[in-house]
């Protein structure tokens, strides 16, 4: 009788290490470490109850989350190709021009990231474009989803202003012209404008000083913002976020990368001359993105006989007028009906501005 | 063993091999996408963009004096000892400080632990294990020419 306590009290440890043993276990069995480990502390199942609740759809692909996942792929894709050469550039007037050979034609696979870095670029700048197509076509900025258009257009400006940055960076005869003519037009703007231009360029002209302050924004501060906002982003459509068909998606982001690394190979990165700014290049082109706001300053450039201010000051006034239309779509059209088919109107003037986005890009190019 | 236990048994093979050749493929995309990153990380050997041949002009060291410079990204050292130029590793043997001539003895030693290299490069006293190697020398009309042997 004495004995028997002892016996239950050693098999109650016994159970007890068994249990934490079992405990241990569910660590390292994926089912078991979804459901206590990272539920249990993380609580991620009120996420992700929104992908449990999908029902297999009948259609096999669907396109709606496509873009803005390619988007997010092709962010991602620039933060690594971004830090990689990161790891070999040096943002200095004297360096940054042999820094970018150097990688182009010394180091291994240099060409290879530099090209994915320089076309991941242009891709995700034009899978914004589409993206926002989209979302105004099947009126994605209605409400209650006004926060994600607004975050949205943020986010569309600050990636323009990534490609902005970046440009300069090469230190090359044609990103050194292109951005002094960019941040020259700043100027324009009446009253703060000239104060503007020396905070953009930390001086006079176009200057190691403004190397490292378009590094600096290129490297930290846009990045920063942008995955902010990336997060409020996704926050505010998060009901919608997640593909019906995850697979689908998966084999289009590896074409996506696919054409990535195609575009790196068979069209490299050009590296041009290195900069000298004493010596202006015949044809000085801005990136593609930027040859529409070239061609409205170029018409605002003819309204001279409205007096000697009018030109500049008008040309910029303009594309102020665009950004901040774009912000305020969720509050112009406060109808409910989101098919495209039964808004007529907003389609014709959606189409009617893409066509002349299309018309003013191919004038810049020619002007 | 009835045709159901066959079927179920060709059935567990047939997920095994494809669940085996799905992770294959999935390791090789892996790796795929990583040779390149890893080769990236790597930087090139100065070697292979250096060229063979370094010259310095002989005024830039002075009779007893040595210089202490780089040869394809090699810190090497330059002694001249009037009559004769050698060249050699200037890395010790030892735990890899930087040699330094010493125009009296004329001998190399090394400041951290005290190792001691005759001209030519081998070991006279200390810890160092290893003699230092020598380079190649050749004087053409006041330049110093520094080539591998």
């Amino acid at each position: 009788m004495s004995v028997q306590p002892q016996q239950t009290k050693d098999t109650d440890t016994k159970k007890h290490k068994l249990k934490g043993m079992g405990e241990l276990k569910r660590w390292f069995t994926a089912e078991g470490f979804y459901a206590d480990v990272i539920d249990q502390r993380l609580g991620l199942s009120d996420l992700t109850h929104h992908i449990k609740r999908n029902v297999i759809p009948k259609k096999k692909i669907h396109f709606s989350t496509l873009p803005g996942w390619i988007i997010l792929f092709l962010f991602i894709c620039e933060i690594i190709s971004g830090i990689l050469l990161m790891l070999y550039y040096h943002p200095t007037v004297a360096e940054a021009y042999i820094n970018v050979r150097y990688i182009t034609n010394n180091i291994h696979f240099g060409w290879l990231i530099r090209g994915v870095h320089f076309w991941g670029s242009h891709l995700m700048i034009l899978f914004v474009f589409l993206h926002m197509i989209q979302t105004f076509v099947y009126g994605g900025y209605k409400a209650p989803r006004e926060l994600a258009w607004i975050s949205g257009v943020a986010l569309f400006i600050l990636t323009l202003l990534f490609g902005l940055t970046g440009y300069l960076l090469p230190w090359n005869q044609i990103s050194y012209w292109a951005t002094t003519i960019v941040t020259e037009s700043v100027a324009v703007i009446p009253g703060i404008g000239r104060y503007l231009k020396l905070i953009v360029r930390g001086g006079e002209d176009v200057s190691q000083v403004t190397l490292t302050r378009f590094y600096a924004l290129h490297v930290v501060v846009i990045p920063m913002l942008v995955a902010i906002l990336t997060f409020f982003h996704l926050f505010t459509i998060r009901k919608y976020l997640i593909p019906k068909d995850i697979l689908a998606h998966v084999i289009v982001m590896l074409v996506m990368f696919g054409l990535l690394l195609s575009l790196a190979t068979l069209f490299p990165a050009p590296i041009h001359t290195k900069a000298d700014p004493f010596n202006t290049p015949a044809h000085v082109k801005p990136e593609w993105y930027f040859l529409a706001s070239c061609a409205i300053l170029a018409i605002a450039g003819k309204l001279e006989f409205l007096g000697g201010w009018a030109p500049k000051a008008l040309g910029i006034f303009i594309q102020l007028v665009i950004i901040i239309m774009l912000f305020l779509i969720p509050f112009m059209d406060t109808s409910k009906i989101r098919s495209p088919k039964r808004r007529p109107l907003s389609i014709i003037l959606g189409m009617i501005t893409v066509v002349g986005f299309i018309i003013l890009t191919i004038m810049g190019k020619y002007i | 063993m009835s045709s159901r236990d066959v079927k179920e048994k060709l059935a567990a093979t047939r997920r095994f091999f494809l669940n085996f050749s799905i992770t294959t493929i999935l390791l090789a995309l892996f790796g795929w996408f990583f040779y390149p990153v890893i080769k990236f990380l790597i930087p090139p050997t100065r070697s292979s963009i250096d060229p063979n041949i370094l010259s310095i002009p002989l005024v830039q060291i002075p009779c007893g004096k040595s210089m202490i410079t780089k040869y394809k990204g090699h810190p090497i050292i330059i002694v001249n000892k009037g009559n004769e130029i050698h060249a050699l590793s200037a890395i010790c043997t030892h735990l890899g400080c930087i040699v330094k001539w010493d125009s009296n003895k004329e001998e190399l030693f090394c400041p951290c632990h005290m190792a001691k290299y005759d001209i030519n490069g081998n070991v006279k006293s200390g810890p160092a294990p290893k003699p230092l190697f020598t380079l190649k020398t050749t004087l053409v009309k006041d330049q110093v020419n520094i080539e591998e042997v």
